[in-house]
């Protein structure tokens, strides 16, 4: 088995597992659930504990805790795949808020640009006191089932297939050092890489992904990280 | 006429959205460095909130991006005249999706035409070749229009990256090159329309900067291009530096001057950043830009706004009202104004109700 040596290098800076941000992300990391024949799956996940309200730095948005009727700590989990099948880079999102007793009171995630609310209390997915997710293939929004949430299944095949790798290297505010090496070349090798990736859903999620200890870094550790790793892969793909 | 954004740096093209937001492109402040993470052109999209029609309270901007990249036609290539370049021009498809195009120069590989989603992500690249100065669809919003200013080329760009080029537009009157600069597409024919702005003229014999004519008075003009044949036809004549053109359902033409004269050239080793900088016009004459109405019926042109300092861009909003981008130049630099010093600032005006006769002159 090949080692990923940049992989190596971020999870070398992970601070200690002992550290009090790490073990709450590590204890109410989700667990996802993916197409039995999706072929990525998340590499590292960048969390931030938000125990007062405060701007994500990673996603449009405020995050309201720590005032009264309102969640005592949230947690921000930014994960990070390579590839989307229609894209090179590609950073969903999942939030947890936990009650004063630090157990899950609510769960949102990012579909697409936008937030979704995943439940609460009762409503809530979960297992054994662990968010539990499905996976929109291919393109990795998440929802909390799969009778209609994750969209429109032919649309999800015609992205899986016709249109996999249409959109080249995509680029978001949060990385715009990359601009200059975005190129029409550059979006072409990454439609080649991906065509050949091209799947038919099976629409069977038996793919499960606990995020584990491991693969958790502090947001800012994972920022740092993925423009030089995206760097790496276009010289790869040339 | 109204401003409805200030403090901007080189605004450029304006998309408007059918519910009202506004998207923004600006060629940043012209100061090229090294580090892509110090440049500063912009994409952003602006929403008034609270419905006061400006754009200026809290949380109205929405910054996209803001390290696009920026350059001086001073500094990067000793042209003597103060002329920021960057992010340039920008469409809004009727499916949310924004086609931004981008002019670096040559400086640094940057030269693009980015395709953004209605989230604000850069996807697919279609294109980098010379600059594309100005953009436009088709009339079905199903491929893209670009001249290239700098080849003085008109091409069609596909959705998926492939050219063609339409023409090449030949010297003007004077022996300067034609240098297209903005365009758009006539909704009735499907033609299009081609402000052509001129460029210097080159005196074999120039010894120094004082030799060189940034531009001959009256040499620049609208032409109109079938995109099929490339056959070009001049459409309106006698202007100077039009550098933009738009056209309305009704086939009124719209036409941005940037400057009515050439003036002396800036020094080598004028520093364009420097606030206590002697008030220069810096090639073009300050203030003296112009938006002009070429009415569909044939009557006499009418001017719209003028005395503008250094106008670039004209879009027609689905509001019809008129944004005009103002300010080419480094900002904050000292200049001379109508009421004394002032300063190149950028800001984004809207005219309104201008198809009333009595809002506007008519020209002599």
């Amino acid at each position: 088995m090949s080692v990923d040596r940049a992989l190596a290098s971020l999870f070398a800076t992970r601070p200690a597992s002992t550290g009090i941000d790490h073990r709450l992300a590590t204890a109410h990391a989700p667990i996802l659930l993916f197409d039995s024949r999706e072929p990525f799956l998340p590499l590292a996940v960048g969390y931030t504990v938000f125990r007062k309200h405060a701007h994500s730095a990673s996603f449009p948005r405020s995050i309201a805790v720590g005032e009264k009727d309102e969640p005592a700590i949230a947690i921000e989990y930014a994960i990070w795949w390579d590839w989307d099948i229609v894209h090179l880079s590609e950073l969903e999102h999942i939030w947890v808020t936990l009650d004063q007793k630090q157990e899950i009171i609510g769960a949102q995630s990012s579909w697409h640009g936008e937030i979704r609310n995943m439940g609460m209390n009762a409503t809530l997915p979960l297992k054994e006191g662990r968010l539990i997710l499905f996976s929109e293939p291919g393109k990795h929004a998440f929802a909390p089932t799969v009778d209609g949430s994750l969209g429109d299944a032919e649309r999800i095949r015609y992205l899986c297939t016709e249109k996999a790798g249409s959109g080249g290297l995509l680029i978001t505010s949060l990385f715009e050092e990359l601009i200059p090496i975005k190129t029409p070349e550059i979006d072409k090798l990454v439609h080649t890489f991906l065509q050949r990736r091209a799947f038919e859903p099976s629409f069977v999620f038996s793919k499960s992904y606990g995020i584990s200890s491991e693969i958790l870094v502090p947001w800012a550790t994972l920022q740092q990280w993925i423009p030089n790793r995206l760097a790496r892969l276009i010289r790869e793909l040339r | 006429m109204e401003i409805i954004l200030k403090g901007l740096e080189n605004p450029r093209g304006v998309a408007v959205s059918m519910t009202g937001e506004l998207y923004v492109a600006e060629a940043g402040t012209g100061l090229h460095l090294l580090d892509p993470t110090k440049w500063d052109g912009k994409l952003t999209k602006f929403t008034d909130l609270n419905g006061d029609r400006d754009f200026e309270d809290e949380a109205e901007a929405e910054r996209w991006f803001s390290h696009f990249t920026t350059y001086n036609g001073f500094s990067a290539y000793g042209t003597g005249r103060d002329e920021v370049s960057g992010p340039s021009d920008l469409l809004l498809h009727n499916d949310g999706r924004l086609f931004l195009s981008v002019d670096d120069g040559g400086l640094s590989n940057s030269l693009a035409l980015h395709v953004i989603s209605p989230d604000g992500r850069i996807g697919l690249t279609l294109a980098d070749r010379n600059n594309m100065n100005g953009i436009a669809f088709d009339r079905d919003q199903q491929k893209i229009f670009a001249v290239e200013s700098g080849l003085n080329m008109l091409v069609e760009i596909s959705f998926t990256g492939e050219f063609r080029d339409i023409v090449e537009f030949p010297l003007l009157d004077s022996g300067q090159q034609a240098v297209p600069a903005g365009l758009a597409v006539d909704p009735r024919t499907g033609d299009l329309f081609v402000a052509l702005f001129s460029g210097y003229l080159f005196d074999e014999q120039a010894s120094s900067l004082d030799d060189i004519i940034s531009f001959v008075e009256g040499d620049a003009k609208i032409v109109r291009v079938d995109p099929d044949t490339g056959d070009t036809t001049d459409e309106i004549i006698g202007l100077t530096t039009a550098v933009d053109v738009a056209i309305d359902e009704a086939g009124n033409i719209y036409v941005v001057e940037m400057t009515t004269t050439p003036t002396k050239l800036l020094p080598t080793q004028f520093d364009l950043y420097d606030p206590q900088a002697p008030p220069v016009h810096g090639g073009y004459l300050r203030f003296s830009g112009r938006v002009t109405l070429y009415p569909a019926d044939g009557c006499p042109p009418r001017v719209l706004a003028d005395g503008l300092d250094a106008p670039t861009n004209i879009t027609i909003g689905d509001d019809g009202a008129l944004y005009i981008s103002v300010g080419q130049g480094t900002p904050g630099r000292p200049i001379p104004g109508p009421d004394g010093i002032t300063q190149i600032r950028g800001e984004i005006l809207r005219i309104t109700n201008y198809l009333s006769e009595d809002a506007v002159e008519t020209e002599q």
